[in-house]
């Protein structure tokens, strides 16, 4: 091996060295993987702090977890509005809608404004199982809501982007590229632009001559959102 | 690390090890959409084994890697069954764009070809590539983690060097013809 080949290798895995995931990746996925064993994290942890260990006791807890996650994920689905996306938006937030678990039942709906939208969190059962190590908690904010908040704002800034690159595509004269986004945005979990994605789609439809098509979503758009302005 | 881990280690495990296991999910061919959801399979599977788990003065990592490379093959195998997506990819790529920046876009580069020369190479042997030149293992160290003899992982890294080396020499060469191509579609465009 030459040495600019052996430069090169040694360039490439460097490169790979440094690869991982970002804040926000790191904060979402511990959400969900918080939430998806958030009752063994929890019968351990009180079967350490009880030095019993009793199985019986184990089940119970993890029965009780289970049923308050399910209350939880209840209340949002019955308490979220019906502007702020389709009506399959409760069916489709999980599994990562789990990481309202870590919000504590006493503090404040955190409010996202979104620009076109203002989507208020329900209030959740407080299941903190959260293990953060001690440095990480006293730089940590006093409720646990940042997070969460955070890993919704990064999937709203996404989602945006994708609409945002649709309505490029649209203004280039890509309407087959605008439509494949905002259907791929609309298929994303929790989508929360469905109204303007629609609208983009209708859009790209009627630009690639397909007219009924484009009727057909305009029809979706004013069934599902009939209060909104890009209905009219 | 203990002996053994509980669950309230269980944070600081993730804490410490989710770039390896994301990294090491990447090598082994996970594609960058696909990643996050995997991290999270191979952390959830983890929490389930915990009391498996036995320190053997490597630490966690061997064990963490097991359960990447059964994760990973597992989500090649529903990769092969389920080849498209049925947005063709346009998710996958718009989330994972990062701000359009020099070093940003040039380490994707590298890392892309990176994966290109590897995914030529079969599972056995990008797994001690990767965890000897990335992770910087110890043949032991690769050894317990892939439950192989000592001298299989010397011997496997030898020919995957060699490999990788092929591979990386023959995208140079496809590229080469690609630019030449390129450059005589300008030339002919130009004439007409």
């Amino acid at each position: 091996m030459s040495q600019i080949e052996q430069d090169r290798q040694r360039d490439l895995f460097e490169a790979a060295k440094l690869d991982g995931p970002s804040e926000a990746s790191r904060d979402a996925m511990w959400t969900s993987i918080q939430g998806a064993t958030a009752s063994g994290i929890g019968t351990a942890a009180a079967l350490k702090a009880t030095g019993v260990a009793s199985s019986k006791l184990a089940l119970g807890i993890a029965l009780g977890a289970t049923l308050t996650v399910g209350i939880a994920a209840t209340v949002v689905a019955l308490t979220r509005p019906a502007t702020m996306g389709s009506p399959r938006t409760s069916e489709r937030i999980a599994p990562r809608s789990l990481e309202h678990v870590t919000r504590n039942v006493d503090a404040p709906p955190p409010v996202i404004v979104t620009g076109r939208a203002v989507v208020q969190q329900a209030p959740q059962m407080s299941v903190d199982l959260d293990q953060k190590p001690a440095r990480e908690q006293a730089s940590a904010p006093a409720t646990r809501t940042g997070t969460t908040t955070m890993s919704e704002h990064d999937r709203l800034a996404r989602e945006a982007r994708m609409v945002s690159e649709a309505r490029g595509a649209l203004h280039r004269g890509e309407p087959e590229t605008a439509l494949r986004i905002v259907r791929a945005a609309r298929a994303q979990a929790g989508a929360r632009l469905v109204p303007e994605e629609l609208t983009v789609e209708a859009q790209a439809l009627r630009a690639m001559g397909d007219e009924d098509g484009a009727k057909r979503a305009e029809a979706d758009l004013a069934g599902k959102f009939p209060e909104q302005a890009l209905s009219h | 690390m203990e002996a053994t881990l509980n669950a309230s280690d269980f944070r600081s495990l993730y804490d410490a090890h989710v770039a390896f296991v994301w990294r090491n999910l990447r090598r082994l061919g996970v594609a960058p959409s696909d990643v996050e959801d995997r991290v999270q399979e191979v952390f959830v599977v983890a929490h389930r084994r915990l009391a498996d788990y036995e320190e053997r003065g490597h630490g966690p990592r061997a064990w963490l890697f097991q359960i990447v490379l059964r994760v990973a093959s597992e989500w090649r195998r529903h990769k092969r069954r389920h080849p498209e997506d049925a947005d063709g990819g346009v998710a996958q790529d718009l989330g994972h764009t990062e701000p359009e920046q020099a070093d940003l876009i040039a380490r994707r580069e590298r890392l892309d070809q990176l994966d290109a020369a590897l995914s030529a190479l079969d599972v056995d042997k990008r797994a001690v590539l990767v965890l000897h030149e990335i992770e910087e293992m110890t043949a032991p160290e690769i050894a317990e983690s892939l439950a192989i003899p000592v001298n299989t992982v010397y011997s496997r890294l030898r020919v995957a060097r060699q490999q990788l080396e092929n591979n990386l020499r023959m995208q140079d060469r496809k590229s080469g013809v690609n630019l030449q191509r390129a450059a005589i579609r300008v030339i002919v465009g130009g004439a007409r």
